[in-house]
């Protein structure tokens, strides 16, 4: 009896309800709040391979900051990586932005196109890494056989290899995985915007430019800010290609903050830098998701 | 690449030369850095080495677009059974005639944690593992640096002695428990020189400061 009740108690009544933000609340505490209250905490600690199974460990105070801050490769990494956030989601958005108005028209085959520019999303970051190093290949090539036979480079141009053009290559071939999900997103947000709003400019003789700079940019502004705001948190996530395509190399040539992150507490082991690194970035992203969340109410609000 | 690789395959030319890893800014050093960037800037070795690993390498190797590789025995299995054209193994260059010869080893060193409950079978794993090192090389293509423990009847001969007489000059890396970070000094001078960021001289006393820095 007592049991069937509590098994009633869970499945229709206020149990239900309760269960299911319990399970969502346990859920971000474990692998959500833990690992990044966890992250901070190791950037005011000393950390070392021989402390890692401890929680409690010397209090470094600000030194992992300061420290990190002398070190000769903290500007041009932080420079990379603002060059590929902003490179990346710009040209991902004007890319995805255009691809999304041209699906809109209507033309044979338009949404089985559109769905399968997918497929470049859902293919693994690593794989997709893989694919553009042969692309990149210095000697052997598709990327530089194109490009000479069409006569518009006479020797080779080593897009991994050389310090000029490593950063680049990563960047193109992150424009190239972002496109897809940008062109998405917009086509949803541009699928909103009311048909009679458009023929009744139309009818006041708004052109096609008009149009779009009165009615299309404004009315997709929360889309866009949502996109944009997402955007850097995916670029800023964006650790994948850089180990497939370049590893941060040359001589750090093409090294990004997430990776460095990385190289510094799973290769030289230096713990509490990479957590310093990574405590940084989720200030920057926090920032960030602030403005999100403010786009996304305000879209909802229309 | 910039990772633990380049370091080991670097050594041995400093060392060879009269350098080490706690002397890593020696005249020889630096001529032996300098003799790498000579190749990479005269387009002897691809500009790629700087970010291709061992592997990529080796498999450029098989596919006939290298002439020639410095790695170890781990791809003679590979090589062996891929490897369409007439290919020998020699020993690693020396600067000039009387120079000593060297090479890098590998993974040798083990580490037992202090609060570990079961040491004494640790301790035995090791010996099970050692016991075996006779099978390392025609299952492997590894070499035992136990001399005792040589494989009946090696496979691929002419290989296995190079790669014996090789084995007299070998010399492991470190060890030292900061090595990741004197390694990864290493690894930075060789990036930055082979790049024309700097210098060799000047990269490796960067390394050298870092390294005096980290070993005392």
């Amino acid at each position: 009896m007592l049991q069937s009740g509590l098994v009633k108690y869970l499945r229709d009544g206020k149990g239900f309800e309760g269960t299911l933000i319990v399970a969502a609340v346990l859920y971000l505490l474990v692998f959500a709040a833990f690992p990044l209250i966890y992250t901070v905490v190791m950037s005011f600690q000393e950390v070392d391979m021989f402390t890692l199974g401890t929680l409690v460990r010397p209090f470094a105070g600000l030194t992992n900051y300061t420290d990190l801050f002398h070190r000769p490769e903290f500007a041009p990494i932080v420079w990379n990586t603002m060059i590929f956030v902003t490179l990346s989601i710009a040209f991902q958005l004007t890319i995805g932005f255009a691809l999304a108005l041209f699906f809109l028209q209507d033309f044979p085959g338009s949404t089985y196109v559109r769905g399968l520019f997918l497929a470049g999303w859902i293919l693994p970051a690593l794989v997709v890494g893989a694919v553009w190093r042969w692309i990149f290949a210095g000697d052997f090539g598709v990327l530089n056989y194109a490009l000479q036979s069409l006569g518009l480079i006479d020797g080779q141009i080593y897009w991994l290899s050389d310090p000029a053009y490593a950063l680049y290559s990563v960047i193109i071939a992150n424009i190239w995985l972002g496109i897809p999900f940008n062109m998405i997103l917009l086509s949803v947000g541009l699928a909103g915007i009311p048909g009679d709003v458009y023929e009744a400019a139309e009818m006041d003789g708004a052109n096609v430019i008009q149009r779009f700079l009165t009615i299309t940019l404004p009315m997709m502004g929360p889309t866009l800010g949502a996109v944009v705001a997402l955007g850097v948190i995916f670029t800023l996530q964006q650790f994948d290609l850089v180990a497939a395509l370049t590893q941060g190399g040359p001589a750090n040539a093409s090294n990004v903050a997430q990776y460095w992150s990385w190289q510094m507490s799973f290769q030289t082991y230096e713990i509490s830098g990479g957590a310093t690194v990574a405590t940084m970035m989720i200030a920057l992203v926090i920032v960030v998701a602030v403005i999100y969340v403010r786009s996304v109410q305000r879209e909802q609000s229309f | 690449m910039a990772t633990e690789e380049s370091t080991f395959q670097f050594l041995p030319w400093a060392q060879s030369a009269g350098g080490d890893f706690n002397a890593i800014n020696t005249d020889g050093s630096v001529r032996a850095l300098q003799f790498w960037q000579k190749l990479v800037d005269d387009k002897v070795a691809t500009p790629e080495v700087l970010v291709l690993n061992q592997p990529d390498l080796g498999s450029q190797f098989v596919a006939g677009n290298i002439g020639m590789i410095v790695t170890g025995c781990w791809e003679l299995p590979r090589f062996a059974k891929e490897v369409k054209f007439d290919w020998r193994v020699a020993l690693m260059p020396i600067e000039k005639a009387g120079a000593p010869r060297a090479s890098a080893l590998g993974e040798l060193a083990y580490a037992v944690p202090r609060t570990s409950a079961h040491p004494d079978e640790a301790f035995k794993f090791l010996e099970y593992i050692y016991a075996q090192s006779s099978r390392d090389w025609n299952e492997y293509g590894w070499l035992p640096l136990d001399q005792t423990a040589t494989p009946k009847d090696p496979k691929w001969p002419e290989a296995y002695a190079v790669f014996a007489e090789q084995m007299k000059y070998a010399r492991g890396r470190g060890p030292s428990p900061v090595w990741p970070k004197v390694s990864k000094a290493i690894q930075t001078a060789i990036q930055d020189t082979l790049t024309h960021k700097t210098d060799a001289k000047t990269a490796l006393d960067t390394a050298q400061s870092t390294i005096d820095g980290l070993i005392k």
